[in-house]
């Protein structure tokens, strides 16, 4: 039996130390999904505990043949869509009202990392998930496949287009360094 | 034809001369090293020659440990006490549906016996001075207001929308309509003796097991509603 399998049998009989475990296992990948596809601390923390209660409330019909962290992923990404649609239709709030303002030191870096931060914000939702879970959670593209519900040839293509996109934002925005002109003769 | 292509595929925006250093650029992000010093278009197509630098500027970026966001004091605790919170509620959802379930089968019982056997008799009635010739075993029916029909289809959806377990558990009960409505027609031929209510009392006996087996230990409410019926079988009589 695998770790994993060992770990959702003492869930399912009731141990609440395997609970525990299980929790604290995954609490910091599913509160960086949420954070990262919600923007909001807030909503962060509710869709990763709205989460857990998903997992252990579906634990019995997770396939043992498979691993563990890309379906407890695939449920976070769905618990954020959900909050995302949720969003949608409540008044938004004004912006100063979110999350706490950034405090990071505004040098190159900093502006670079927020400059692709916005490049990957500006996606549309599904290239945005499959970004983050490929740069940014480092899954391969066979668990992101199985996060997402989706093969991974279209896994794939999402990718490909997120890249470019961001790519093609960064160039935009003026991220890309001058070219270097030819020395005069 | 752009049917003809996946919807996400690249090659529909991107002009085809870039495909190979687009597909170069995917592999360095991908993490496999790239030389695009040797890549003639990456030097000579505006586009990609800027690709490449965004590219050089994206990889440095997430090549940069970034710290991971850190828990919130105490969520694992959160987490847990509201999975501790839900589950009694659960089981006490379950163990109200059970009860109005049972009360819900206790009725319909009841309710045969109180109504099922005052229904006005069909076909042309027998003259009343056969009637009079022969024993009297039980007072004369009165008029009920009640529309058993109504009242019997009513219990009968009621029993369609219980859960499986309340189904199964009175699954028995044609039995006890079968043993019961023969014997109880209009009018009452002979008195009802114990070769009448015997087999019936047999079919309720059943009742209280399968009726144990789906709702105990959830709720004593069926049995004790069982018991009481059980006991009190003895003393009805037909038409009373």
């Amino acid at each position: 039996m695998s770790a994993d399998a060992a770990l959702v049998t003492r869930c399912l009989d009731g141990d609440p130390a395997g609970a525990r475990e299980l929790v604290e296992r995954f609490q910091t990948d599913v509160l960086a999904v949420c954070h990262r596809l919600l923007n909001n601390q807030h909503d962060a923390e509710d869709a990763a505990q709205e989460t857990f209660a998903r997992v252990f409330r579906s634990l019995a019909r997770w396939d043992r043949t498979r691993p563990l962290k890309p379906w407890v992923v695939g449920i976070a990404v769905n618990r954020c869509r959900t909050a995302i649609g949720k969003r949608a239709k409540r008044p938004e709030l004004a912006d100063y009202l979110h999350d706490a303002p950034d405090t990071r030191p505004a040098d190159d870096s900093a502006e670079t990392a927020t400059e692709i931060r916005a490049a990957v914000d500006a996606l549309r939702s599904e290239y945005r998930e499959v970004f983050v879970l490929f740069h940014e959670q480092n899954l391969p593209y066979e668990e992101i496949a199985e996060a997402v519900g989706r093969p991974v040839g279209t896994v794939k293509t999402w990718l490909h287009r997120a890249r470019l996109e961001v790519l093609d934002r960064l160039r935009a925005r003026g991220v890309v360094p001058a070219e270097p002109q030819p020395e005069p003769r | 034809m752009s049917l003809a292509l996946h919807p996400f595929d690249d090659s529909e925006l991107t002009p085809p001369e870039c495909a190979p250093t687009l597909a170069r650029i995917q592999s360095a992000l991908d993490g496999e090293p790239v030389d695009f010093a040797t890549d003639a278009h990456a030097t000579a197509c505006p586009a990609c020659r800027d690709r490449v630098r965004a590219l050089a500027v994206l990889l440095g970026a997430l090549a940069e440990p970034h710290a991971a966001e850190p828990v919130p004091a105490g969520f694992a605790d959160r987490v847990l006490a509201a999975l501790h919170n839900e589950r009694p509620a659960a089981r006490r959802s379950f163990v109200r549906y059970s009860v109005w379930a049972a009360l819900a089968a206790a009725l319909l019982v009841g309710a045969y016996f109180a109504f099922g056997t005052s229904r006005p008799p069909e076909g042309p009635q027998p003259p009343r001075e056969l009637v009079k010739s022969e024993p009297e075993v039980a007072p004369a029916p009165r008029e009920r207001p009640v529309r058993i029909g109504d009242a019997m289809a009513h219990a009968g959806q009621s029993l369609l929308d219980a859960p499986k377990p309340l189904t199964e558990s009175v699954a028995v009960a044609p039995k006890l309509f079968d043993a019961l409505a023969g014997p109880i027609a209009w009018p009452a031929a002979k008195p009802m003796g114990a070769d009448v209510l015997e087999p019936a009392r047999q079919a309720v006996l059943e009742l209280p097991t399968a009726a144990r087996d789906a709702l105990e230990p959830v709720t004593g409410t069926a049995a004790k509603a069982y018991a009481r019926f059980l006991r009190d079988l003895g003393t009805v009589k037909p038409n009373s």
